[in-house]
């Protein structure tokens, strides 16, 4: 099922930050991460995550550092700041209430974004 | 796509490929990264051939900086790296990764708002300096064109109202007809080769013959060459007989000349390419007319100064200046031979002909007639000095009747030509408002900047398109340039008409209260006050060699005074007051009584001098520079070496300790006839 332009613009980036608020993750990473733990909802093109990852980087929500993995290979990897923390918590609130709302009117069913940190081991 | 033609196998360590492909930053540190080598980072990165073709397009397309390409390109490859090592085809990933062009455009907007605060300031600065820089530049073509389409308004035929009194006089009151007849006479006497008839170099030709007769009076008197370093020996010789055979020659040529001395005035009509007369044009050896263009009445020629008094042609100043010199050769003839009653008919000839040729007032014309004066000041001072006897009783009475008789106003430098010169120029190179003001046009700084090298005609050049509109601009206006032109020419009157010790140098010699000498000094100003600095700086001496005749006439009257007293009194009187003159000559330099007395022997004038004290006639000695008069350097009689000396609050100049003797008489040996 694919999201809506405009719903996956402000899904995104709160996805990412939920993504990376478990710990740090690089870019294919996070595109497989989001397509599995979304199962396919939140699927988001390469060409969609990377300037993503640029804006939040921008606005001092996540930080990069580029360094070689334990398998040799060098990679940029992605952390939350102590400011895209405070913004995922704020984001997390507001999607609950519009999530509170939607299945109040019955939109939805289930929640969407239930607080569930899942620890995601390393992928070589 | 010039990076798709990159070839993958390329090697990407070569040294001078990584030093290309390092940050400055690096560089100066001594590390050379290669890290901005994007085909570098994508072969490293050994993803298939398509997706390194999509990372390269995809980051070509964002247009970011080098290091934030690399940067991309790093984060591009590194995922499809990712991607093949899960196992995942290159079409998938592909086809996963979207259109490379609106990626680019999301990767590009994204990065930008990474850039700092400085760096999207100066981006943005570029951005805005750059369509400013565009808008100026459109501004100002649209400032050229207009510039370009304006065409000054040539309202007033100056050329012709300076013409239209020599128009009317009659031929039969005109001199220039007999001058160049007595001068074709010459011709026919001497060419074409006139130094084989008279020994006269060829390069010389008449002024030769007259330097020659120069000389040879001179050098027929010992006393006058008795003195050390005399430079003045032309390095020919005529004998007498040479010089009798040549005036015998020219006594039709003299008399034809003397007849024009009569006449009313020159009456030669001043044209630019000279005179139309076919007569005129073979005897000036000017070759056939060219006519004029055939614009109508009010059309704007080619040629700005088309018609214009500056491109007027003054071809015959040479010849009336020949004219005065065949006579002046004549008298310093005469005098040798004791006839000095024949001398002053040719004197007073040559005062008539320096007469005319000041008309028109342009200062080219009055400078000429102020050199004929001198010539007879020369041969009055020189005649006096070592052949008095040559003169009766009567030729005195007659050289200072023929002195005092001068008209005043030849020694005042009229500017009035030189005022419509302006004016003509001003309405040839500047637009009109119908106010008096205006702007430099293209044609006319085209014009200007031919002025004085034959250029000016055909159209404009793309510097001149592009640099008239701030020329223009810069330069003076019309009514700017018209109001400093007026001023600075009024101050020029005002010298003119004042005493020459009393002339306010500092007036003539400024524009707009700057010195003339500092408007060169930078670009700006010399761009300022252009042309009035092109055409200006010549007046200034004219107006002091006014100066220099008056003073001259007055030496030549006292001197011939002096010679009527040594007759007198029987020697030579020792004060001005024993010699009883009419009038007393002046110092032009401090405006005091010429300075007169007896040395070893002789009789002698003697001015101040530059260093402005009085050294009881010692001439200067210790000048290494040309200031001549009755001095060691030569022997030269009048005040012309004073030129560049004379006006009010000039410092004494310390470096010319002693006078300047501006004539010395004989030892008084010589008997009057």
């Amino acid at each position: 099922m694919r999201i809506e332009r405009e719903l996956m613009r402000g899904a995104g980036p709160v996805a990412v930050l939920s993504l990376l608020s478990n710990g740090e993750m690089y870019g294919y990473e996070l595109v497989e991460a989001l397509a599995a733990r979304t199962e396919g909802v939140l699927d988001m093109g390469q060409s969609t995550l990377y300037p993503l990852l640029y804006n939040l980087e921008a606005k001092g929500l996540v930080d990069s550092e580029r360094r070689r993995s334990d398998h040799g290979r060098e990679r940029k990897y992605y952390t939350l700041t102590g400011s895209g923390r405070r913004r995922l918590e704020a984001e997390r609130a507001q999607w609950q209430a519009v999530t509170g709302a939607m299945r109040e009117l019955g939109v939805v069913v289930r929640g969407l974004l239930q607080p569930a940190p899942v620890a995601f081991p390393a992928v070589a | 796509m010039q990076e798709h033609e990159h070839d993958h196998e390329i090697a990407h360590d070569g040294l001078w490929r990584r030093l290309r492909h390092t940050p400055l930053t690096d560089t100066l540190r001594g590390r050379v990264t290669g890290s901005l080598d994007r085909e570098a980072i994508i072969a490293r990165s050994g993803i298939p051939p398509a997706l390194a073709t999509l990372v390269r397009e995809t980051v070509r397309s964002t247009g970011l900086h080098r290091d934030e390409k690399a940067e991309v390109a790093r984060d591009l490859a590194e995922h499809f790296r990712d991607g093949i090592d899960r196992g995942e085809s290159p079409e998938r990933l592909e086809e996963d990764f979207g259109d490379p062009a609106a990626a680019a455009a999301l990767i590009r907007r994204s990065m930008m708002r990474k850039r700092s605060w400085c760096s999207r300031q100066a981006g943005l600065g570029v951005k805005v300096s750059a369509a400013a820089l565009v808008l100026l530049i459109s501004i100002y073509l649209v400032v050229a064109f207009n510039d370009w389409r304006q065409s000054p308004n040539i309202a007033v035929d100056h050329l012709a109202a300076m013409n239209a009194p020599i128009a009317a006089t009659p031929v039969s009151e005109r001199a220039w007809p007999l001058i160049r007849e007595g001068l074709t006479m010459s011709r026919g006497l001497v060419d074409p080769e006139p130094h084989l008839e008279i020994g006269v170099p060829a390069a010389e030709t008449r002024r030769g013959i007259h330097a020659e007769l120069v000389t040879h009076a001179r050098e027929g008197l010992p006393h006058w060459y008795d003195g050390p370093g005399n430079d003045r020996d032309s390095g020919s010789r005529l004998s007498p007989e040479e010089i009798e055979a040549f005036f015998a020659g020219h006594e039709e040529a003299r008399r034809t000349l003397l007849a024009a001395a009569t006449r009313r005035n020159l009456g030669f009509e001043i044209m630019p390419g000279g005179p139309e007369d076919p007569l005129d044009r073979a005897f000036l050896d000017l070759g056939p007319s060219v006519p004029a263009s055939a614009d109508g009445p009010g059309a704007v020629p080619v040629d700005p100064f088309e018609g214009s008094l500056i491109n007027a042609s003054l071809p015959h100043l040479g010849s009336v200046r020949a004219a005065a010199r065949l006579l002046d050769a004549d008298a310093r003839k005469a005098l040798i031979e004791g006839d000095a009653a024949r001398a002053i008919e040719d004197f007073e000839a040559m005062f008539e002909l320096g007469r005319m040729v000041r008309e028109p007032s342009i200062i080219l014309n009055q400078l000429v007639g102020a050199a004929i004066d001198q010539l007879v000041f020369q041969s009055i001072l020189d005649g006096i000095a070592t052949m008095p006897g040559s003169f009766t009783d009567a030729d005195l009475r007659s050289a200072v009747a023929m002195l005092e008789g001068l008209d005043e106003s030849r020694f005042v430098i009229d500017l009035e030509g030189e005022r419509l010169l302006f004016e003509d120029l001003a309405q040839r190179i500047y637009t009109d408002d119908g106010d008096g003001d205006g702007r430099l046009t293209m044609r006319g700084m085209q014009g200007v900047n031919g002025i004085g090298t034959g250029g000016g005609t055909g159209g404009p050049s793309v510097l001149q398109f592009l640099a008239t509109p701030m020329f223009s601009r810069v330069m003076l206006s019309r009514a700017e340039a018209l109001r400093l032109w007026n001023e600075i020419f009024d101050a020029y009157e005002v010298a003119a008409g004042a005493p020459a010790w009393e002339i306010d140098r500092e007036s003539i010699s400024s524009i707009d209260g700057r010195n003339l000498d500092d408007l060169g000094s930078s670009s700006l100003s010399s761009m300022r006050y252009f042309p009035l600095t092109l055409l200006v700086p010549a007046i200034d001496n004219a107006i002091l060699m006014g100066h220099v005749g008056r003073a001259d006439r007055d030496l030549a009257t006292a001197v011939v005074g002096v010679e009527a007293a040594r007759r007198r009194l029987g020697g030579w009187p020792t004060s001005l007051e024993e010699a009883e003159l009419a009038r007393l000559p002046i110092d032009p330099v401090d405006g005091r009584r010429l300075a007169y007395g007896i040395i070893e022997g002789r009789p002698s004038f003697w001015s101040i001098g530059p260093d402005r004290d009085e050294d009881g006639g010692t001439a200067i000695t210790t000048t290494s520079k040309d200031l001549a008069g009755w001095g060691p350097r030569r022997n030269e009689a009048g005040f012309g070496s004073l030129t560049g000396f004379l006006g009010a609050g000039i410092p004494p100049e310390d470096g010319y300790d002693g006078d300047v003797v501006v004539w010395r008489g004989g030892d008084g040996e010589v008997s009057p006839r």
